[in-house]
């Protein structure tokens, strides 16, 4: 199988370091069409992209956050680029804005045309110290080119918080505050940064947008899975010969991107599970590798496309160490804001501790269980409604992986 | 030393109190009561609001770090890749030294070389206990 590059066409061929470089494979023709048309056939026209689906995970409708930002009747519209790429095992923004930021800052410029916005912020990550120089010299490059229109652009940074990945946390941290999720409705598309109509998509998202308005909705439609049409970047990591990042048309077989892109698994051993989409999805078992990875498809199969995340465990992993890691990682990431993830969130891992220290039993189980119906039902936000999810299905699909540790004791230290 | 003024001109007024607490942080090494509460005077608001923010975010310190700031990535993908292993090593390697710190830190976006590290604000690659040996004794214990 082959790669389909859209959000990273330009990606090796170009410096990301030079605007000229970008023009000269087309860049920034999308902006000036997109210009030419009206604002409200312009958001037709994303719409009609077979729905493009944002990139970011959740998988909504992009032209419909356009389009509810632009009827939104108010003086003041802006823009934010969720460049928060938190999500373990997720590094596929990086790529993008590492080597071709200004593709992101066009989709951006032209979502910021289309619902009339004059602020357009990029929120990246504080640990993307490259992405941010190279965003800011882009972004200066653009307005002295006079190519920013009436829209001026913003690169703001983050100071290290998982949880500022999700869009109202994201708005929240903008704005200066602590990284805590608002209520939603509203929505931000109603009263987002600041209270005003805000479009939060993700990098990817704005990656294919100006090849979407250059070439037209139609062309994007026939590429892929019909009804998830486009392209989706995948991030290999874990016990995979070729790890690092694919872009791949989304009719894609899992196994394909496994198996061929990424090589398979090192010699001598055999896929003893795989996590597709970020920490807080479910396990795939080998045999489950042949689905197809748009979005329904997966959710189909029990998974979550998710960021785009895959994690390719081999037979020497324990389940159950891992999932201690899991939960750890979402007690460290919860905010604080709500009691049923503060709480859920160090249970989880006090009991996978105890698990891991000679004090475990069937009971303990029953109790994650529990708690994963408690907090998926009660938490604020997707952290806490996630963190059990990897760990239940861990459990559902390697029972013998934890109950091997009922009553042993743990000889290894850990940090 | 810059004063708050001046750091928040270079930042070419994006406004964002975030960028505005790294840049002092950099400035001065942590942020103080007083960097707090010029902070906030600039930004029109309450120094505790500002503080609240300032504690809240795992990049920001209220208080001097260590000399070496050594962070191992929380993440399944850097455990499944032997961040274990490697993080017992360096704590063997540095016990007892004044001079070290070890704490968790966000996904680096970096799992295709995982495991990572961080060692003052620089992310090392693959990592393995024989490495993490090496760059410590490099710092310095």
């Amino acid at each position: 199988m082959e790669e389909t590059r859209i959000s990273l066409r330009d990606a090796g061929k170009i410096n990301p370091e030079c605007l000229d470089d970008y023009i000269a494979v087309g860049g920034y023709k999308g902006l000036e069409k997109a210009r030419s048309m009206d604002p409200a056939a312009l958001i037709e026209e994303i719409e009609n992209a077979g729905k493009l689906r944002g990139r970011g995970g959740a998988g909504f409708s992009t032209g419909f956050k356009w389009r509810g930002a632009f009827s939104t009747p108010s003086d003041v519209k802006y823009v934010v680029c969720n460049a928060d790429e938190g999500e373990p095992g997720t590094f596929k923004d990086r790529t993008i804005l590492e080597s071709d930021p200004h593709t992101v800052l066009e989709g951006i410029l032209i979502c910021a045309y289309a619902i009339g916005a004059r602020d357009a912020f990029v929120y990246v990550r504080g640990e993307y110290t490259r992405c941010v120089e190279l965003l800011r010299k882009a972004a200066k490059d653009v307005e002295e080119r006079g190519l920013r229109g009436e829209t001026k652009l913003h690169i703001v940074s983050g100071a290290g918080s998982y949880v500022c990945g999700e869009e109202t946390t994201l708005l929240t941290s903008l704005e200066g505050y602590r990284g805590e999720p608002r209520l939603k409705p509203p929505f931000p598309t109603v009263a987002g940064y600041l209270g005003k109509p805000t479009v939060v998509n993700n990098v990817e998202t704005f990656a294919a947008v100006p090849v979407i308005v250059e070439k037209g909705s139609k062309w994007f439609s026939t590429i892929g899975n019909e009804k998830f049409p486009g392209t989706k970047i995948f991030c290999l990591s874990g016990d995979i010969k070729k790890r690092g990042v694919y872009e791949v048309a989304t009719d894609a077989k899992l196994r394909d991107i496994i198996d061929e892109l990424g090589g398979g698994v090192r010699d001598g051993h055999h896929i003893k599970a795989v996590q597709m989409g970020g920490g807080s999805c479910g396990f795939l078992k080998p045999e489950q590798l042949d689905v197809q990875i748009d979005f329904d498809s997966m959710r189909a199969a029990g998974s979550s496309l998710g960021s785009g995340a895959i994690l390719v465990l081999d037979e020497t992993h324990d389940m159950a160490e891992l999932s201690r890691s899991i939960a750890r990682f979402f007690a460290g990431e919860s905010c604080g804001k709500c009691v049923p993830c503060r709480e859920g969130t160090f249970r989880l891992a006090e009991i996978l501790d105890e698990l891991m220290n000679n004090r475990g039993s069937a009971e303990q189980l029953t109790l994650i269980r529990n708690l994963k119906s408690v907090m998926t039902g009660s938490c604020f936000c997707p952290l806490g409604q996630g963190a059990a999810n990897a760990i239940v299905s861990a459990m559902d699909l390697f029972p013998e992986d934890f109950e091997k540790h009922f009553g042993k004791r743990e000889e290894k230290r850990h940090v | 030393m810059k004063n708050i003024e001046t750091l928040m001109a270079e930042l070419g007024g994006s406004g964002c109190l975030l960028d505005v607490l790294k840049a002092v942080q950099a400035e001065r090494g942590y942020l103080s009561d007083d960097d707090l509460r010029a902070v906030a005077a600039a930004f029109g608001r309450e120094a505790n609001s500002v503080y609240e923010t300032a504690s809240f975010y795992g990049m920001l310190s209220l208080a001097p770090e260590k000399k070496n700031v050594l962070e191992f990535c929380g993440s399944v993908n850097c455990e499944a890749a032997g961040r274990r292993d490697v993080a017992e090593a360096a704590e063997r390697e540095i016990a007892g030294s004044p001079l070290w710190e070890i704490k968790r830190c966000e996904c680096q976006g970096r799992c295709d070389t995982a495991p990572n590290v961080v060692l003052n604000g620089t992310a090392y690659p693959s990592m393995t206990p024989e490495k993490i040996r090496a760059l410590i004794r490099k710092a310095g214990v």
